[in-house]
């Protein structure tokens, strides 16, 4: 089973438990399994290379920009200093003050638990977005009962981001063409900053055209956003989709469940001795 | 209120947009009978696609306006509505959910729905194609997805936005021919806005439209049947607006027009009668001067997926003007990426030591600065390294070379469809390039437009190549025509040689010019415009 397979229903079903468990869940090891399982499922959704490695690049970003804001900025205790900068006297001390700059190990864990997050939930999303035909995606939607015209927004949106990436980036060959230079070393950054602002009004006149005549033809061909009762075809799951459903639901119940009695313990609500080996799974591994 | 047995009727339609002094539309009347044919013509802005959405129920609704009068529409008769671009209307990865998209809103069941898309895809040729990707369609093919879509709703009439204007010639005539099928054989009703008046008008095609209807405005300059030419030649002139060959012909002879020479009937009686058979000369081509461009078996391939451009050979001499024809994906725009440097070929080498100006098929992507000054100050300033005061001196003399002088301090793309253009160049002019590569200058222009700029880029004396579907302007404004056919250059010579060569228009998906045609009717020798015959006659007389 590839992920360009799956029925549409169970790639959202895996998105939004995706997502449960990205807020959950708080260790980075197992925030990594998971992260690393959604970046797989994102290089064999079936996407051109090319885009499939600009996300990949956007995660990673994301990911090491995380960690390390946070491994620099944590203030809480106890913390562990991995570098450190302390100035002694002149300029930089009165700047930075006798702490100077720090980079502390909880904070950086932390940081790369709050991007695992991240890239856990954007991975699967793209995963989602780039293995799914349209049509099937706004099936799926209508299925978890998302309003009609809220569906066919988000499934159009899918369909037409990468024609405005090549709006924007043939506006951006145009003004090459005529000479714009973005080297920050031969262009003022206010000239540069005011050019580039200024390529984001035909990529927006294009937005609004395309809209306006994406609007009119299918409100020509019956579309109306508030419209109830439209049905469209899905097909029947197979018996290893249904496990999979079976699987990751169980799985988030049983999480679920289990964080939610910790956090009864935790809080000196409830408590049983014969679930103390639940009580210490859940803090060292969850 | 008065009866009617049409299928949609407008009775004193009046449009405006909140904020605008004017009325979009004003005092419309208009019926369509079921199977009937209407022609909108009118110069661009005047109109025609407003009026289309009124027709079609589709304002107000789309945008803040306000509709005063009636729009009546008959019992259970629906309304199917296909614009100029099929990729802003296609949203689908699969052509059937595209075409089922309409019958699933009706609420029909998926098998009415099912039946509903074969039989559409089936009216308009694509059988077979229900798993194909609309992005994988030509141009003709996606237009045509785009109508069955609409015809899945069965629709007792089509309201048509310039639906040739992205389509090579063959792609047109292909869905000129369907329009009249559809209407033979299922009595659907049509509306269509055109530009290129000349082929729907032209009598020896079967079909076409039966009645005219002139918007000028946002009012309705006239209306007539298309039977007789004379109640509409004159005053399709009178607005600016291109004829079939035959009238343009008879416009040029004041006294063919003066007698009532306005179809082709009538011009080519008149021509036998009154005009001598001097065997004139064919006009002397325009000497190129020396070589200021240079590419040797030019390939390139995106992302592997085949040859678009295979050994093309290609050179351009100073102040030369030089069409790129050939059936959607042939090759052209490639060509011309290339040659402005946008890509680097995968295999051959281009020579150039020329300046070369670019101007993409979509004109608002480059339109990026707040005003028009702007706009044409920003290559003096980035590619001539001129301060301030010197660029926008420039930019004020590209404008004036434009024709846009008093528009100097609009936004750009609050301006006309045919004014962005003209900017866009004037843009490209500025930096003073010696060579112009312009992509389709005339797709979703009227030709009034495409002749003011051509004579334009003439004036400025820059070497040009453009890319164009228009046989008739490639012969008229082109020195030479380079063919291409599957990515490979087929034919390169003499525009008037290129394109009376008919065995190679056949074989490569190209329609002879409607002047060579006329040339042959009347018997005379080629010419390369309306004018340059008339010249040659006048002088044969005198």
């Amino acid at each position: 089973m590839n992920v360009r397979g799956l029925e549409a229903r169970v790639k959202l079903l895996l998105l939004g438990v995706a997502g449960l468990w990205a807020v959950t869940l708080e260790r980075p090891l197992l925030l990594g399994v998971l992260a690393g399982s959604a970046v797989l499922a994102l290089c064999l959704s079936g996407a051109g290379w090319r885009r499939i490695l600009a996300a990949l690049g956007g995660l990673a970003l994301a990911l090491w920009g995380l960690a390390l804001m946070q491994g620099f900025f944590y203030a809480q205790a106890p913390r562990t200093e991995i570098w450190g900068w302390h100035p002694q006297s002149g300029w930089a001390l009165a700047l930075f003050g006798p702490d100077g700059v720090a980079l502390y190990r909880e904070g950086f864990a932390h940081g790369l638990a709050q991007g695992l997050r991240v890239v856990l939930a954007a991975a699967a999303g793209l995963a989602v977005a780039f293995s799914t035909d349209p049509g099937a995606l706004l099936g799926a939607l209508t299925f978890f009962r998302v309003p009609y015209g809220l569906a066919f927004m988000a499934v159009t949106a899918l369909r037409f981001g990468p024609l405005l990436a090549q709006e924007a980036t043939q506006a951006w060959t145009a003004a090459r063409l005529r000479g714009f230079e973005p080297a920050p070393w031969r262009t003022p950054p206010w000239s540069g900053a005011a050019v580039t602002f200024g390529l984001l009004r035909p990529v927006l006149a294009g937005c609004v055209r395309r809209a306006g005549t994406l609007a009119a033809s299918i409100q020509s061909r019956g579309f109306e956003p508030a419209k109830r009762g439209v049905e469209l075809p899905r097909r029947k799951l197979r018996a290893l989709e249904w496990l999979l459903v079976w699987a990751v639901l169980s799985a988030s119940a049983a999480l679920l469940a289990a964080k939610g009695l910790y956090f009864l313990y935790a809080e000196d609500w409830y408590y049983r001795t014969e679930w103390r080996a639940l009580y210490a799974f859940v803090r060292e591994w969850t | 209120m008065k009866t009617t047995t049409a299928l949609l009727a407008l009775r004193g339609a009046r449009l405006t947009y909140p904020g605008r002094a004017h009325a979009a539309l004003e005092g419309i009347d208009f019926e369509l009978e079921a199977g009937a044919y209407t022609l909108v013509a009118g110069p661009t802005g005047s109109g025609k696609s407003t009026f289309l959405k009124v027709l079609a129920g589709l304002l107000p609704g789309l945008s803040v306006c306000r509709l005063d009068g009636v729009r009546e529409t008959a019992p259970g008769a629906r309304c199917g509505v296909v614009f100029q671009s099929p990729d802003d209307q296609l949203f689908a990865r699969r052509a059937f959910d595209e075409v089922a998209f309409g019958p699933r809103n009706l609420g029909l069941s998926e098998s009415e729905t099912g039946r509903r898309v074969t039989d559409a895809l089936g009216a308009v040729g694509l059988s077979g194609s229900e798993d194909a990707d609309p992005a994988a369609l030509s141009g003709g093919q996606k237009q045509r997805l785009a109508l069955a879509a609409a015809l899945a709703l069965e629709p007792a009439a089509l309201v048509l936005d310039e639906p040739f204007a992205q389509l090579d010639p063959q792609g047109a005539d292909e869905i000129r021919a369907l329009l009249d099928r559809l209407r033979a054989e299922r009595g659907v009703a049509l509306v269509l806005a055109e530009h290129r008046l000349g082929e729907l008008l032209e009598p020896s095609r079967a079909g076409g439209p039966q009645r005219v209807l002139a918007l000028d405005g946002g009012k309705v300059a006239w209306d007539a049947p298309t039977g007789d030419a004379a109640k509409y030649a004159p005053k399709l002139a009178e607005l600016g607006l291109r004829l079939p060959v035959a009238s343009e012909w008879a416009r040029r002879v004041p006294e063919a027009w003066a007698a009532g020479a306005y179809d082709r009937a009538r011009a080519l009686a008149w021509s036998r009668e009154h005009l001598p058979r001097a065997a004139a000369p064919e006009a002397a081509r325009k000497p190129g001067g020396s070589e200021i461009l240079r590419a040797d078996g030019l390939g390139y391939s995106y992302g592997g997926k085949g040859f678009a451009l295979e050994g093309a050979n290609f050179s351009l001499r100073r102040g030369e003007r030089v069409a790129l024809l050939g059936a959607n994906g042939s090759g052209k725009s490639t060509l011309l990426a290339l040659l402005a440097g946008l890509r680097k070929p995968g295999a051959g080498r281009i020579e150039c030591a020329a300046a070369r100006g670019y101007t993409f098929q979509n004109p608002d992507a480059m339109l990026i600065g707040a005003t028009a000054l702007d706009e044409t100050a920003f290559a003096p300033r980035w590619t001539l390294k001129l301060g301030r005061a010197a660029a926008e001196a420039k930019g004020r003399a590209a404008l004036e070379a434009m024709g846009l002088g008093a528009r100097s301090t609009e936004a750009p793309l609050a301006l006309s469809r045919g004014q962005r253009l003209r900017l866009a160049v004037a843009a490209v002019l500025a930096a003073e390039p010696e060579i112009l590569l312009l992509d389709e200058p005339s797709t979703g222009q009227d030709r009034k437009h495409v002749e003011s700029l051509l004579q334009s880029v003439c004036a400025h004396g820059a070497a040009a190549v453009f890319s164009t579907h228009d046989p008739d302007l490639a012969l008229e404004w082109a020195d030479r025509a380079v063919v291409l056919r599957a990515g490979r250059v087929v034919a390169d010579g003499p525009a008037l040689e290129v394109l009376n060569d008919t065995a190679l228009l056949a074989r490569t998906s190209l329609k002879r010019p409607a002047l060579l045609e006329w040339c042959e009717a009347l018997g005379v020798p080629a010419a390369r415009t309306l004018e340059e015959l008339a010249a040659r006659w006048s002088e044969a007389r005198a």
